[in-house]
């Protein structure tokens, strides 16, 4: 088990160490002199004015040393600037914002809450309606609720939450004033309000992801329910509830665990879609804001935290699959 | 200059006269009808203050305002800065107004009358030997800061101090280029921080509360200068550098209770603002929330809707998706701000590249204007001009179309001034959604009178140094100017003075320069005071006419909903956007 943990770990880690080379590699690709962004809405932008931007940030270093010195900011932080304009940035420095002109791990620290609380609130309620529902019309297959769920199913994979999640404020909001627009308010600030805040993202992104879901588990379920074991164990005279609930149910989630992890892990990267049309800052606003305005360290960032959270979602599915399905610890 | 809602206003050295009176004729409210003949004309006024009655509070009272309340801003994107030195954004130059107090201000009455009265000063200023060259101001005694301490003379010359570091940047550098002498100002004061020491060279302060400007040459537009951020004041003891720009320290009737970037911006009352020192301000709220993130359809849609954002105003504007159904909703109207707002947008044709005029005429004349302003929303989004001033600019005498193509163009016209010539251009254009929108009825009909246009999209934050830079590759690209104070000194001389070009950081995008011009310019600037508007007008007339070295397009409009409770914002016509010292809620 520890050796299999190790593999894991390493092999992550070798994974980001890569993603942390190429993107470095892209900021320097990139046909843009950031001192030059820097300074270029100044009336005067002289080249003195530029070099000195570029020594404050390190620019003029050889691109070996920047990146040694980028790595060596995520373990002990770094300091930007000189003399009395010295920019603080603690470990784990990420880099400088030179757009918004404050350590990029501030804006991700600021932005992170609101994307987790999304993702996290959302993938309660697809995998909540989806599977219970997928389950459920599985051994109702055929009936009206069968057939129903298939139809939801569709109708929600087809659906873009482009069109959804604006549905949802005309009629919650905008119409008939049940709800007011969504404001984040941190979980520790007021949990009640936080939720009242998350309530239409969650349901926005729960009911368009279930659908797949629902899909994914009938489909498993159904497959599962014709193996043999399945039979034999009704045969030997096992309850329903227990050949299910236990046998059946452990045998169909593995795929859908392995979807789960693979999804949360994306979607952490950022939900642009939902954070926009909710008007909320999350990580993906930040991510597709700095991409506009070409602020390459909070881009590098962003691309990295994106690698560490499908990295890391792959581990813990890999580690959740062991106990699972105990065949997979022999690997 | 990223966007029309949210401009940042270039900064440029102008040396101009000091007007005392002019009055200047402008279309406000657009009455729905799609020719220009359609708009209302206001009279509008615009002067320095000479009775130090009008500088002295409380500022008149507002009808039917009644006192508490909390206004929500709606806006999709944070302030670029708070910091007062580092402020040019419209936007957070409307809530600065809030925060901080200045030298001087404008006081507006929302209806076309712009006074420059002093707000931190007994006055607007005195100008000594009636050269503009000395200057004196004198500070109001009692003027307080959110702790209750006094403002001092010395605190506004450290603010001003402090705007010359090299990382205090982003913020009007008039003040500065005029005291060092020198557009690099920076190479002859370093700042505070930098240089250890606040000897900012022509600054000086007499006592506690007088301070004295003394300039190498005459700067007679310092009055209106001094009504940006640069001049609002800090204690050395509260400069927190960078951090500034994260807390304001105020002098204004509110101050932050609480600032999450790119979250909120929450201010409440500042106790110790007095309403008898503020010829300007009021305190009816209780306080403000600053709410960003949501886009201009969401803003919209919630202020339209009301309820819970019955308070709001939708920052950002009405989208074009929704102009329809604001415009369609007589009930709306009395909750609609629609006017004109300053910022100018036009073709500029690089004259360096493009140097025979009858090929710019005709880029002019092919060029379907009307067409470029649909895609932005039509007579919601602006109003077609041939000016290069804004018609809220002191002196503004509209330009007869130039080339009689009419709004839409006429490429048979065109053809013929050229002449048979085809014509190769490269046009930059903005990889926005403006420029995506723009680029394709600029291209189509540029190419209907024979041109071949090649168009190029550039990521936005390089547009504009591109543009700004002496030699760059490209033909034409539209660009906009939005003034920093309503006259056309404010303009003219900063777009059009080729002798101020450099290689880089140009505000003369058209790269444009003729001698006749230039001195016609420093004819202006030399003249005495409240005869230059005219002056301006006629050097504007004499660019189109004799040398046409841009294409006015249109001026854009500040078209946006507030809730049903909101009252007292209107819109400046010196800053170009919504204030709030005049709101209320209503109950």
């Amino acid at each position: 088990m520890l050796r299999f943990f190790i593999k894991k770990l390493l092999l992550a880690a070798t994974t980001l160490i890569t993603v942390s080379v190429l993107t470095f590699g892209l900021f320097f690709a990139a046909p843009n002199n950031p001192a030059e962004l820097m300074c270029g809405n100044r009336k005067t932008c002289t080249e003195a004015q530029q070099e000195s931007i570029a020594r404050r940030m390190g620019l003029d270093k050889p691109v070996v040393q920047q990146y040694a010195d980028f790595m060596a900011g995520i373990v002990k932080g770094r300091t930007f600037g000189e003399g009395d304009a010295v920019r603080e940035c603690p470990a784990p420095c990420l880099g400088y914002s030179f757009r918004n002109d404050e350590p990029v791990t501030d804006i991700i620290g600021r932005t992170l809450p609101v994307t987790l609380s999304i993702v996290f609130g959302a993938a309660v309620v697809w995998l909540l309606i989806g599977v219970s529902v997928g389950m459920i019309s599985a051994l109702r297959k055929g009936t009206i609720f069968d057939r129903g769920a298939v139809g939801f199913s569709l109708a929600g994979a087809s659906m873009p939450i482009l069109l959804f999640g604006p549905l949802l404020l005309i009629i919650f909001v905008y119409e008939t004033g049940w709800l007011s627009y969504p404001s984040y308010v941190p979980i520790t600030e007021n949990p009640v309000k936080w939720a009242a805040a998350m309530l239409l993202p969650w349901l926005a992104l729960g009911f368009i992801n279930s659908a797949s879901y629902a899909r994914l588990s009938r489909a498993q379920m159904v497959e599962t329910l014709s193996e043999d074991f399945v039979r034999t164990a009704r045969a030997k005279g096992m309850t329903k509830f227990r050949v299910y609930g236990k046998h059946a149910l452990r045998a169909a989630i593995t795929p859908i665990v392995t979807i789960a992890g693979l999804d949360l892990g994306t979607y952490l990267g950022g939900t642009v879609v939902t954070e926009t049309i909710f008007g909320f800052t999350g990580l993906g606003k930040a991510s597709l804001n700095a991409a506009i305005n070409l602020d390459m360290p909070l881009v590098m960032a962003t691309v990295l935290l994106a690698a560490l959270f499908i990295v890391a979602a792959n581990v813990i599915v890999d580690v959740l699959y062991s106990f699972i399905d105990p065949r997979v610890r022999l690997a | 200059m990223r966007s029309t809602r949210a401009l940042r206003r270039l900064t440029a050295a102008t040396g101009a006269a000091l007007l005392l009176t002019a009055t200047l004729a402008a279309c406000s409210k657009n009455t729905g009808e799609s020719t220009d003949k359609g708009n209302e004309v206001v009279e509008r006024t615009g002067a320095i203050s000479t009775d130090p009655k009008e500088s002295q509070g409380p500022a008149p009272e507002v009808p039917g305002a009644t006192r508490g309340g909390t206004l929500k801003i709606i806006q999709q994107t944070d302030y670029e800065h708070m910091d007062p030195q580092r402020t040019y954004v419209v936007g957070a130059m409307a809530a600065q107004h809030l925060l901080v107090r200045t030298l001087t201000q404008f006081r507006e009455d929302g209806k076309g009358k712009l006074t420059l009265v002093g707000d931190l000063a007994e006055n607007p200023g005195k100008d000594v030997n009636n050269d503009c060259k000395t200057w004196e101001y004198t500070l109001k005694k009692g003027v307080k800061y959110e702790d209750g301490t006094e403002v001092k003379a010395a605190d506004v010359a450290y603010g001003i101090a402090r705007s010359f570091e090299e990382t205090i940047d982003g913020g009007p550098t008039y003040v500065q280029e005029w005291l060092a002498d020198n557009p690099t100002y920076n190479a002859v004061y370093k700042g505070p921080y930098t240089s250890g020491n606040t000897n900012v060279p022509g600054l000086t302060v007499d006592g506690d509360y007088g301070l004295k400007f003394e300039f190498k040459n005459p700067h007679c537009d310092l009055p209106f200068a001094l009504s940006l951020g640069t001049s609002a004041p800090l204690p050395a003891a509260k400069d927190t550098k960078l951090e500034y720009d994260r807390h304001v320290f105020s002098s204004g009737p509110y101050k932050i209770k609480e600032y999450v970037k790119d979250s909120k911006l929450v201010m409440e009352r500042n106790p110790n603002w007095d309403p008898n020192t503020d010829p300007i301000r009021h305190n009816y709220l209780d306080g403000f929330e600053v709410e960003m993130g949501p886009d201009d359809a969401a803003q919209t849609e919630r202020a339209i809707a009301g309820g819970a954002d019955a308070n709001a105003i939708a920052w950002d504007g009405v989208p074009q998706s929704l102009v329809s159904k604001v415009q369609g909703d007589p009930s709306l109207k009395e909750r609609t701000i629609d006017t004109p707002s300053l910022f100018v947008w036009y073709l500029a044709i690089n004259n360096q590249k493009v140097t025979d005029m009858n090929v710019r005429r005709a880029i002019g004349c092919a060029l379907d204007k009307q067409g470029i302003l649909l895609t932005q929303g039509g007579d919601a989004a602006g109003r077609l001009t041939n000016n290069l001033q804004a018609d809220t600019t002191i002196g503004y005498q509209e330009i007869a179309d130039p080339t009689g193509c009419g709004p839409t163009g006429n490429p048979e016209k065109a053809k013929e001034m050229l002449g048979g010539k085809k014509i190769k251009l490269a046009f930059m254009s903005r990889d926005t959604a403006f420029g995506q929108q723009t680029a394709p009825v600029l291209k189509d009909s540029l190419e209907k009178a024979g041109f071949e246009v090649v168009v190029s999209y550039v990521a936005q934050p390089n547009h504009n140094p591109t543009a700004r830079t002496k030699d760059n590759p490209y033909d034409i690209y539209i660009s906009n100017w939005g003034a920093d104070w309503p006259s056309g000194a404010s303009t003219i001389p900063v777009l059009y003075d080729g002798r101020k070009i450099g290689p880089q950081g140009n505000s003369n995008v058209s790269y444009f320069n003729s001698d006749d011009v230039n001195a016609a310019i420093d004819a202006a600037s030399a003249l005495p005071a409240g005869e230059a508007g005219d002056d301006w007008s006629a050097i504007e007339k004499t660019i189109i006419d004799k040398y046409y070295p841009v294409v006015p397009i249109y001026q854009s409009k500040t078209f946006v909903v507030m809730g049903d409770k909101v009252g007292g914002v209107f819109h400046s016509d010196s800053i170009g956007t919504m204030v709030y010292y005049n709101a209320f809620i209503k109950q």
